[in-house]
């Protein structure tokens, strides 16, 4: 009995615990924030007021990743034939939270051979960095909790910060599938992270700035025509940072069964699992920040940029529905050997493109670029894509199949 | 096979138990795997965790009832089992069916080697990590044909449709409707699947070129089956030891080439669209006349022994009967398929990558109820 009442007690000591680890997250934004507010930007949030717009993000974040879950079943379920859970709810909206009660509910399980502090620990730093995340994502032009001047910087900087609680929670439970998912999650979040930057890079160029809102304000084309290359290398290695399929390496449930995550139940999966979700969800916002075009003001604004970003997260959930996964070998091949090289090609062609207009319309390096200038750019790159699209299957090695299946052939051969 | 060895590079190697309790070992199978980082040194498969003892089982229990057990070997193709141990008593007891029943039986256990080609390849595509959307499309058609079993014998996964000396039930009315509603929707869903499956660069990257078996040492190893015909030997006792009417059917034995997963892959798929080939014939052709001969329900076959064997969908499944002249059989053996292939599993995988473990394995299509009996 009394185990019993220390196990449940321990649930909720570890809820607390949670939040009140969480609070110096939030103190951190705080303090970043302070000084843009003291330099008179456009944020409109300070004093009490920063904490009760903190809130309403985290609530509205937890809601939202908590629905997601829900959309991506319902969706998957779609693809696969199913129905997917219409239970709880009308159409079963209500499922995420009846799986989020449950999870929260759960007895506390620590495995005896693991490392307890650190095995606590590693959900809350998996999560605590895509919760900054948002510290600096604009969701109406100039409504930012930090309006940083190197946002796009930070985000790429701080959730870089996830891999390392993937190595933890992987290091500290003890079991061999968590080891072999966290080192695979390491490897893989550290090769994505060179061509997403470069990529990233390109659209900084464009812009003339690293503030988020200052990239939105300067699409006079949305940039996913500016730069379709760097759109997919993203798309890409943002699928492969948040381990989407076909990149779920670290967490492999047919191979090495949840990989990092394996020996976690109760409250901190519940943490690793809306982490994903949340991730997903915030970088699809910085996605479609990045590419797909203003942000508007006023209410109606704020749901064109969700419409925006669930077009980018249906773009996940889709992969997830229809793609198998590749290989450890496979997927650094990928990174290194074809996304690299692709970014760098994009990054020399954007910024020699850049040169060219700037020479042509006697454009001071630093001033946005204006509407024909982008065009220009715009051309020179769609130009380059299709040119890609068509020459990268020539290249031997890389269409390797074809030639194979052509020798083999599809059609049935000998057999009496 | 031992964690403390070290690697030439002065690293330890990991021991990583794969099973019994694993997502993709297809039911409880265990594999001590020796790891060098990512890369494969050793496998060992240990099995028994699905053991009931259908040999001794079917010692205390009379011919008729020991139908009931083959329907649970490999669970996903009751129908060849029940056929490849009638096929053993028939020889015993000098009994033939009637001519409708061969091709009765004929149609239930090709419809039933597509139910379990569409299992196999859906758990490989699963095992690949397709989230089972490929799994849950494959079911789709599996729940077809078991609707068609339910429709002829009441029972979806246990038939014991197959009797001494005929088959339990004729085909009710309507059946042929629905066969042909059936054949008509597959023929496409086939090519839906090869449109899905064969052309995607992953599975292509992952099945291409990995773990090759060559045809000589897949006869050495006693291979059979889909597995075996994947690595080029042309073997089908369908065509070279023809039971029932598979000789009076037209049909094709589809060949591999390099016996890699690949081959594995494309060869079941074809076998799925020559099933529906040999349907069409048996429903063409299919005779009138009685679907059974009138036996003894407890059959005293003579003093002697017997061994019938067919190709099931994982491979060549064979019953040696032995009989003491009273109503259960003196001593039963069972060849089965899963077992014998999986020979080949440890030679595939050492040298490749931990995530080919599983798809080596998922495509040598094994099934633990038939690999422990």
């Amino acid at each position: 009995m009394w185990a019993k009442w220390i196990a449940k007690m321990q649930t909720r000591l570890f809820n607390i615990a949670v939040l009140i680890l969480l609070t110096p997250v939030f103190l951190l934004v705080y303090i970043i924030k302070e000084p843009i507010v003291y330099y008179g930007s456009l944020n409109i949030l300070s004093g009490i007021n920063f904490f009760i717009g903190l809130f309403i993000l985290v609530n509205f974040l937890l809601v939202v990743t908590t629905m997601l879950t829900f959309v991506e079943r319902r969706l998957v379920a779609r693809m696969q034939n199913r129905i997917g859970p219409n239970r709880v709810g009308p159409f079963g909206i209500l499922q995420g939270f009846a799986d989020l009660i449950k999870l929260i509910t759960k007895e506390d399980l620590v495995p005896t051979l693991a490392n307890r502090t650190v095995f606590s620990l590693a959900p809350i730093l998996i999560m605590a960095p895509v919760l900054l995340m948002f510290a600096v994502i604009p969701i109406l032009p100039g409504f930012t909790i930090a309006d940083l001047d190197i946002g796009i910087f930070y985000v790429v900087a701080i959730t870089s910060l996830g891999s390392l609680g993937v190595f933890a929670a992987g290091w500290a439970s003890n079991s061999k599938y968590s080891l072999y998912g966290a080192v695979r999650g390491v490897a893989q979040l550290v090769s994505y992270e060179v061509p997403l930057v470069l990529s990233i890079c390109t659209i900084v160029l464009l812009a003339g700035s690293l503030n988020l809102n200052q990239i939105t304000g300067a699409q006079e084309i949305p940039f996913i025509l500016v730069q379709p290359l760097a759109f997919v290398i993203v798309l890409f290695s943002v699928a492969a940072e948040l381990n989407r399929t076909p990149f779920d390496l670290n967490e492999a449930d047919s191979e090495i069964v949840a990989g990092f995550h394996t020996e976690y139940s109760g409250t901190k999966f519940a943490l690793i699992y809306g982490t994903e979700y949340l991730a997903a969800f915030g970088w699809s916002v910085v996605i479609a920040i990045l590419f797909l075009g203003r942000l508007e003001p006023g209410v109606g604004g704020f749901l064109i940029l969700m419409a925006k970003t669930s077009i980018i997260l249906f773009l996940f959930f889709w992969f997830r529905g229809t793609w198998p996964r590749v290989r450890i070998d496979q997927i650094l091949a990928i990174a290194w050997k074809i996304m690299f090289p692709l970014a760098t090609i994009n990054i020399i062609v954007t910024g020699g493109a850049i040169l060219l207009v700037q020479s042509l319309f006697n454009l001071k390096s630093g001033t946005p670029l204006g509407l024909q200038p982008l065009a220009i750019i715009a051309i020179i790159n769609i130009v380059l894509f299709v040119v890609l699209l068509l020459v990268l299957p020539l290249i031997k090695g890389l269409g390797r199949f074809d030639d194979e299946l052509k020798a083999r052939g599809l059609e049935i051969k000998g057999g009496n | 096979m031992n964690e403390s060895e070290k690697n030439s590079d002065g690293t330890e190697s990991v021991l990583l138990n794969l099973g019994p309790q694993h997502p993709s070992t297809h039911g409880v199978f265990r594999l001590r795997t020796l790891l060098d980082g990512e890369e494969v040194i050793d496998v060992e498969p240990i099995f028994g965790y699905l053991h009931r003892g259908s040999s001794k089982l079917a010692e205390e229990r009379s011919y008729t009832q020991v139908i009931t057990l083959t329907d649970r070997l490999d669970y996903l193709a009751g129908m060849s089992n029940n056929l490849a141990y009638i096929t053993a008593l028939e020889k015993l007891t000098e009994i033939s069916p009637p001519e409708r029943a061969r091709y009765l039986r004929v149609i239930m256990v090709e419809l039933m080697r597509i139910a379990s080609h569409l299992m196999g390849i859906g758990f490989l595509i699963n095992d690949l990590g397709a989230w089972i959307t490929p799994l849950m499309h494959m079911f789709r058609e599996r729940e077809k044909i078991l609707d068609l079993f339910e429709m002829v014998c009441g029972a979806r996964i246990t038939f014991s449709y197959m009797r001494l000396g005929g088959v339990s039930h004729d085909l009710p009315i309507g059946f042929e409707k629905s066969i042909n509603e059936f054949l008509d929707d597959f023929e496409n869903k086939i090519k839906e699947y090869e449109n899905l499956l064969l052309g995607n660069e992953i599975i292509l990257s992952r099945m291409v070129g990995v773990a090759p078996l060559t045809g000589e040492r897949a006869i050495n190893c006693s291979v059979t089956g889909p597995n075996l015909r994947a690595s080029g030997v042309d073997w089908d006792l369908r065509k070279k030891d023809p039971y029932e009417i598979y000789d009076q059917i037209d049909f094709e034995v589809p060949l591999g080439e390099k016996g890699d997963n690949w081959d594995r892959l494309v060869v079941r798929i074809e076998e799925m669209k020559q099933s529906v080939r040999i349907i069409r014939q048996c429903m063409y052709g299919l005779p009138q006349g009685p679907y059974r001969t009138d036996t003894d329900f407890f059959v005293r076959p003579p003093e002697g022994e017997a061994y019938g064997m067919v190709e099931a969908p994982k491979g060549e499944l064979g019953f040696y009967l032995v009989s003491d002249g009273t109503i259960a059989p003196y001593r039963m053996g069972i060849r089965s398929p899963s077992f014998i292939n999986l020979t080949v599993l440890r030679e595939l995988c050492v040298g490749w990558k931990l995530a080919d473990i599983i798809v080596n394995f998922g495509t040598l299509d094994i099934n633990v109820g038939e690999v422990d009996r």
